[in-house]
């Protein structure tokens, strides 16, 4: 081949590399040139062949980058292709950062491509607000989970619609001995007692409606329910329920809070029955103001009075009048002085000073005895006294109260029972306990006065026939001395046609505490 | 600085703000070219190009030990390290540095530094020529981890690559 077909044939070769053709095998020119002997045409066909490779490298780097092949080696020294070196580098960066970003870490910036860049960085922006919110959500659910776990309160949330609790905290097996999964089981009628439930049903729609007129305070309650635990028990809960609401401001949960009262209810019934002890306390001290105001000066006034008139008639040597002055005397002082006796007796029971010392009596010989001291008064107003007791009854009973007893019920049955009048005492012993009626033909007592009888605080004073003066202090005695013998006291009356005091003294209490006693 | 046991301390940067009150914390990268290229220049001669490469790089590794102790928080992760020091190193007008390829198993790694402070827009020459630059990252890994790192410098915009691209490997033990 001659040297100017060989220049023809190069310059064919830079035609059509110029046109985009990389294969030049056809022209086989390695052996011609060799065997050339120009250098210039040596050098100009190396030169050719240094720049083809160039092109060729090129083409398959770009061809790469663009089917998006990045794991490439990337051709040495070849300017043809820097730039495209230069986007390879930031594609490769691009993929690193994405990964990086895949695993979460948004530390990342994206620095070439404008717009794009723009975008992806925005994009990578919102992922890391969302990752932190994500991350402050997490730990405030930890936080309020731990919170509802650890508490003592119950907290629960009721979806409105299905009636079905959504949530219940462990301590529901604190408060009512059921699990989680027991608790979630029942519907919320189920876990009310039914008053519980009818208050609730009362109550729930009229505060759902209020809130949908407007009272937003209807949105939060405290209410007190009762609920029934797993061992069968009842105990009190204070709830506090608050409406939880959609977007549309709709009602579809109920959060609840609730808490064991039973101690402060406790506490609160131990506070009403101080209130009604020291409302008893004041009656008793008003009482015995009153009784020491009137029942006692009255008769002392009595007593200086008729003393007076005894000094007086005692110059003028007036035997019959002094006679007559001595008896009132006599009858006022022993009628103040039992007053007083049971003045003192019962200040002792109110002290607690007295007693309580049951031993085994012979009833029949007390109640003897009791009716003897009366006899001045039976005889004076000609009443027939009739004692119907089997002589071998015994009584387990505190000979000092029992006597107490006896003398009230004996001296306000003589008391009002008007001359020629009877008065019966009966006693027997029906299957351990010890009956003891008094009967009188007096003048009776009113269903009114009859139900004030034995308290404190409307306890009623009324004369006898014969104007004899009372306190009714006698029967809050009795009342007081049979309740120590665990027995009761009750009394039949018709206005006008006399009463019957019954008094019922248990035996197998009393024995028991006279065992125990010894 | 005529001792010849002088040890590099971050403090002998000095008071910049202080001693530069009108012409503050910026200079021209051209000063600061100059500054390398002639002393590599001075030291090609008197001391061989390859002496020169290797006192560039341990310059630069120690560079980077000290750069890493006290402008960066070692305490941090890899990655938050890795975004610190993109950030510390653009910040300070040194070049953006992009990441390729990271294995912390194999604890291999691929950074390109773009628009580097050494050699973006040189002359071809057809040679690396970031030794700095080699060094200063060994340093920074060497403090970092504790460990020895070598770094080759395998495209260089001297080379005609645009990007100085290095590969940065566990030295064998
Ligand atoms: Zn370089």
């Amino acid at each position: 081949m001659s040297e100017r077909q060989i220049i023809q044939n190069i310059t064919q070769i830079i035609n059509e590399l110029s046109a985009g053709n990389f294969d030049f095998s056809t022209y086989n020119l390695e052996n011609e040139i060799a065997s050339c002997n120009s250098t210039e045409l040596k050098e100009l066909y190396q030169s050719v062949s240094h720049l083809i490779d160039k092109h060729r490298n090129a083409k398959d780097f770009i061809l790469n980058l663009s089917k998006g092949n990045l794991e490439i080696e990337v051709p040495k020294t070849n300017n043809l292709i820097s730039s495209f070196k230069e986007l390879h580098s930031n594609l490769r960066h691009l993929v690193w950062q994405t990964h990086r970003i895949a695993e979460g870490d948004y530390n990342q910036h994206i620095d070439f491509l404008g717009d794009f860049s723009n975008s992806y960085n925005k994009l990578i922006a919102g992922l890391k607000e969302k990752q932190i919110i994500e991350k402050e959500l997490e730990a405030s659910e930890t936080q309020y989970r731990i919170l509802a776990e650890n508490v003592s309160d119950v907290i629960w949330k009721l979806d409105l619609f299905s009636g079905r609790f959504t949530y219940i905290s462990p301590s529901i097996y604190a408060l009512r001995g059921y699990s989680v999964e027991e608790a979630m089981a029942q519907t919320m009628e189920e876990s009310l007692t039914p008053e519980s439930v009818r208050y609730i049903q009362e109550n729930l729609p009229k505060r759902i409606q209020a809130f949908y007129t407007g009272d937003e305070s209807a949105r939060a309650q405290i209410s007190e329910v009762q609920q029934p635990c797993k061992d069968g028990s009842i105990i009190w809960v204070e709830v506090v329920t608050t409406f939880i609401t959609n977007k549309d401001n709709k009602i579809v949960e109920i959060l609840g809070v609730s808490r064991n009262i039973e101690s402060r209810k406790k506490a609160a019934e131990q506070l009403q029955l101080y209130a009604m002890q020291l409302e008893e306390l004041n009656a008793t001290k008003d009482k015995f103001f009153s009784i020491i105001a009137h029942d006692l000066r009255n008769p002392f006034g009595a007593i200086h009075n008729l003393a007076e008139l005894l000094l007086e008639n005692i110059e003028i040597d007036n035997k019959q009048l002094v006679s007559k002055i001595a008896k009132l005397l006599y009858d006022s002082s022993k009628h103040t002085f039992e007053l007083l006796q049971n003045l003192l007796e019962w200040a002792k029971i109110q002290q607690g000073g007295l007693n309580f010392k049951p031993e085994l009596l012979d009833l029949s010989f007390i109640l003897n005895e009791e009716t003897e001291t009366l006899a001045p008064l039976i005889n004076q107003k000609e009443i027939s006294l009739e004692l119907s007791i089997p002589a071998d009854i015994q009584i387990t009973a505190d000979k000092y109260m029992l006597r107490s007893i006896f003398r009230n019920l004996l001296t306000n049955a003589v008391k009002f029972t008007p001359n020629n009048g009877s008065v019966t005492v009966k006693a027997l012993n029906d299957n351990n306990n010890i009956i003891i009626a008094v009967k009188d033909t007096g003048i009776g007592l009113s269903s009114d006065e009859q139900e004030r009888l034995f308290k404190i605080d409307r306890v009623i004073s009324k004369n006898g026939t014969n104007n004899e003066r009372g306190t009714g202090l006698g029967l809050m005695l009795c009342n007081e001395f049979v309740k120590k013998h665990n027995g009761e006291i009750s009394v039949e009356s018709t206005s006008g046609k006399g009463s019957t005091f019954r008094i019922v003294i248990p035996q197998e209490k009393n024995t028991h505490l006279l065992i125990s006693e010894k | 600085m005529l001792n010849d046991d002088y040890n590099f301390q971050w403090k002998d940067i000095g008071d910049i703000m202080e001693g530069r009150p009108n012409l503050g914390n910026q200079t021209h990268v051209a000063a600061y070219r100059l500054m390398q290229y002639t002393m590599r220049s001075v030291l090609n001669k008197r001391l061989g190009g390859k002496m020169a490469e290797e006192l560039f790089f341990e310059a630069g590794k120690l560079a980077g030990e000290e750069f890493c102790k006290n402008i960066l928080d070692t305490a941090l992760d890899f990655y938050p390290f890795i975004a610190q020091l993109q950030q510390k190193l653009q910040e300070l007008n040194i070049g953006i540095l992009r990441i390729e390829e990271t294995n912390l198993e194999t604890m291999k790694f691929i950074f390109v530094l773009a628009e580097d402070l050494d050699c973006s827009g040189l002359p071809l020459t057809n040679e690396t020529v970031c030794d700095y630059d080699e060094g200063f990252i060994s340093g920074l890994f060497k403090a970092y981890t504790q460990k020895d790192f070598d770094v080759k410098e395998i495209d260089c915009w001297s080379s005609g690559e645009r990007v100085c691209r290095f590969k940065i490997s566990l030295k064998d033990e």
